[in-house]
């Protein structure tokens, strides 16, 4: 009796968050990358391609913030060990829809600047472009060591309300590609 | 002796109090974070996860151990090991008293649940944050027609003035306007030229969407949120185009009034909140649902792991009891259960105790006297093995129960294997003692009294005579024993003993006595006689 009570319940939880609450298989492709060197200090160039899901998109319209997090990591690959992450580093993004004024408004949650957009296509335009972002002194690393640099964009489940969480979380493992998401290319010097 | 604990021991639960502390403080530790939950959504968001992991580990753990509990259990009532019925039947007792009651809890909570969460929503505040929301832009739409008239008179301004000016008139007719900021941009959307006031040092340029809006209509019209600064007019105007055919569109960012944002900020913040509410009602009531399933699901599996433990515990005793009861039936009076409590169990223990330890005291003296007994069969055995007398004894049914060996010898016959036997039967393969065998019977039917009687035999000796003493035998044994062996274990019958001597060659020598007695006595007197005729005789040849 127990077992079926559970099985109806986690049943209609599938249910009702499958018709009701948004999926979040949000796809998000790294599309390229470039690093360049400037000053001793390497900043990163890249294209992610964030491709979101009609009910990602729905919840944005009704008032639901989702935040994103763009991650950028510089590791050394090592022969016999796990990879050495040298530098982690993310920049968040949350995006809402202001009713009033219809205009997408995204926040830069790292340096607390928000930018305002009249349509979704020309916000994910605008995230999906990272330009001349600051990775790592180069005088951090050793000479002649293979090093590599790597991103990936996601959305933050946390930051979503309680009640859409359980479903994203389950979704989100299943949308997991790759290597957790990560596109790498080697730093070069 | 000292007391030995019965062999068949009941295997020990894996358990104990520290599972059990475990898991109360899981469920009190989930119960906490719901109630903490409940009473605050911000908290709500923050706890979910824990709740969820909290949750789900208490049920992982539980569901190991109730399988752990189930398997065992069915090994025992499959294995038909004491105990294992009633265990069963107390965990199914205990497991429905406590789901039964909680399911019906459950289901009325989501009842409540699903109403209550309705009821937060209602349709006429939502429409009343509409209109609001819709009064608040047809107020914002107003000033808006309003600075884009204004703009449109400044575009016609700045399309009179030389390149050279254009720095000079943006500044004057941003501060003569109130703009916050006035930008001259490219088609490119490139800044040209700007005038901004203090709060902003870079100007803010269209973006793609809105160029793209400027190439097609010519003209732009749009509310924007700017940072903290609250709500902006933007508003943006083609120029006609430059000597060198470019096209150019005059920019201008209006406050605001601080009241009006104020007051829209309020409203956009209260209908948003109130449309996110209501666009995740679903998702929040299969939250709760689902929290209040996890957490009933954690009580509901604590139950009846708690039902198997404490139907355990009490079986435990029983169990035990059983397998020193069969140690019992097997004869094993020195198993001693392990003290109960004080309870009826308790009590029962001890009595078991206090039981087998009289058994086991009476069975002492049983052998005690057995021993005794046993002492007294032999001596007494040899004691008739060696006499000279043959004894007979016959129960109540008239069959042979013991015999000595002298008995057999006396009357030549083969009593050994008469035992047990009617003294018919052995009459009729021994003819020669029924008169003995008669006499006897006679006896057992009528006297009750010690008797005493000469018979007198023609068997393979030749004429025997008997000199037989009987005395009835009082009841000392079962009715109809039948003795395997003379003198057997408890098998002494009712009837008669009948104890008897061949006198035959005392009474030859009785009447041999008796004959010489004559001969001599005859002697005697023909003696007598003899002696004066002699003397007579002597007389007269002397003479």
């Amino acid at each position: 009796m127990l077992g079926a009570l559970l099985c109806l319940t986690f049943t209609a939880t599938w249910a009702t968050g499958a018709r009701c609450a948004p999926s979040f298989p949000d796809t998000f492709t790294v599309e390229h990358g470039r690093i360049r060197l400037e000053e001793g200090v390497y900043y990163a160039d890249a294209r992610v391609d964030i491709d979101l899901s009609a009910r990602s998109r729905e919840a944005l319209r009704n008032g639901v913030p989702l935040t994103f997090d763009i991650e950028f990591k510089v590791y050394r690959k090592r022969r016999w060990l796990w990879d050495e992450t040298v530098a982690s580093l993310e920049a968040r993004y949350s995006v809402k829809l202001h009713q009033l004024s219809g205009q997408y408004v995204m926040r830069n949650v790292n340096l607390g600047l928000s930018q305002s957009y009249p349509t979704l296509e020309s916000l994910r335009d605008a995230l999906s472009h990272i330009e001349h972002f600051p990775l790592i002194d180069a005088r951090l690393l050793d000479r002649g060591a293979p090093y590599w640099w790597g991103i990936r964009a996601r959305l933050d489940i946390e930051s979503l309300p309680a009640p859409l969480r359980p479903l994203a979380y389950l979704q989100s493992m299943f949308a997991l590609r790759g290597h957790q998401g990560w596109r790498s290319w080697p730093l070069s010097r | 002796m000292a007391p030995v604990p019965v062999t068949e021991r009941p295997r020990r639960i894996p358990g104990g109090p520290w599972p059990v502390a475990a898991l109360v403080v899981l469920l009190l530790v989930s119960l906490w974070l719901m109630s903490r939950a409940t009473e605050d959504s911000a908290q709500f968001g923050r706890l979910y996860s824990a709740l969820l992991i909290v949750n789900a580990i208490g049920l992982v753990g539980l569901t190991g151990l109730i399988g752990w509990n189930l398997t065992w259990l069915i090994g025992q009532v499959s294995r038909r090991r004491p105990g294992g019925r009633l265990t069963a039947r107390m965990v199914a007792t205990f497991s429905l008293l406590a789901v039964t009651p909680v399911v019906i809890v459950f289901v009325f909570s989501l009842r409540f649940l699903d109403r209550g969460i309705d009821s937060w929503f209602d349709v006429r505040v939502a429409r009343a944050l509409e209109d609001a929301l819709e009064l608040g832009k047809l107020s914002l739409d107003a000033q808006m027609r309003n600075r884009f008239r204004q703009v449109e008179r400044m575009s016609a301004e700045l399309a009179s003035i030389s390149p050279d000016g254009y720095a000079g008139w943006l500044t004057e007719s941003q501060s003569r306007s109130g703009a916050s900021e006035l930008t001259l941009v490219s088609s490119s959307g490139s800044a040209l030229a700007a005038s901004t006031d203090a709060t902003s040092l870079v100007p803010h340029r269209p973006d793609e969407t809105v160029l793209l809006q400027l190439k097609q209509t010519h003209r732009y019209i749009g509310l924007d949120p700017i940072g903290q600064s609250g709500l902006f007019i933007r508003v943006a105007v083609e120029l006609p185009a430059d000597l060198r055919g470019e096209k150019r569109y005059l920019q201008a960012l209006f406050p605001v009034a601080e009241r009006m944002n104020e007051l829209a900020a309020g409203v956009q913040q209260a209908f948003a909140k109130y449309r996110e509410l209501s666009y995740l009602r679903e998702p929040l009531k299969t939250t709760f649902i689902l929290t209040l399933s996890l957490v009933l699901a954690f009580s509901l599996l604590s139950a009846v792991w708690a039902a198997f433990f404490f139907a355990r515990r009490m079986v435990a005793p029983l169990r035990s009891l059983s397998s020193a009861i069969r140690a019992v039936a097997a004869g094993d009076y020195e198993g001693r259960l392990p003290e109960g409590g004080s309870d009826e169990l308790g009590f029962l223990v001890e009595s078991y105790n206090d039981m087998t330890r009289r058994l086991g005291a009476a069975r002492d003296e049983t052998r005690q006297s057995q021993a005794q007994v046993e002492a007294q069969r032999t001596y007494l055995e040899a004691v008739l093995l060696r006499l000279s007398s043959g004894v007979l004894t016959t129960d109540r049914e008239g069959r042979l129960f013991t015999a000595n060996k002298m008995a057999g010898q006396l009357l030549g016959a083969e009593l050994e294997a008469a035992l047990g036997q009617p003294l018919a039967r052995l009459a009729s393969n021994h003819p020669h003692v029924a008169p003995l065998l008669r006499v006897l019977e006679a006896h057992t039917e009528d006297t009750t009294e010690d008797w005493r009687e000469e018979v007198v035999l023609l068997g393979p000796h030749g004429r025997q005579v008997l000199m037989c003493r009987g005395t009835p035998l009082e009841e000392a044994g079962p009715r109809g024993a039948h003795p395997e062996t003379p003198l057997a274990e408890g098998r002494v019958g009712q009837g008669q003993l009948l104890v008897f001597d061949d006198v035959t060659n005392l009474i030859e020598a009785e009447r041999n006595q008796a004959w010489s007695e004559v001969a001599r006595r005859l002697a005697h007197e023909i003696k007598n006689p003899l002696t004066p005729i002699q003397l007579s005789a002597e007389r007269l040849r002397h003479k």
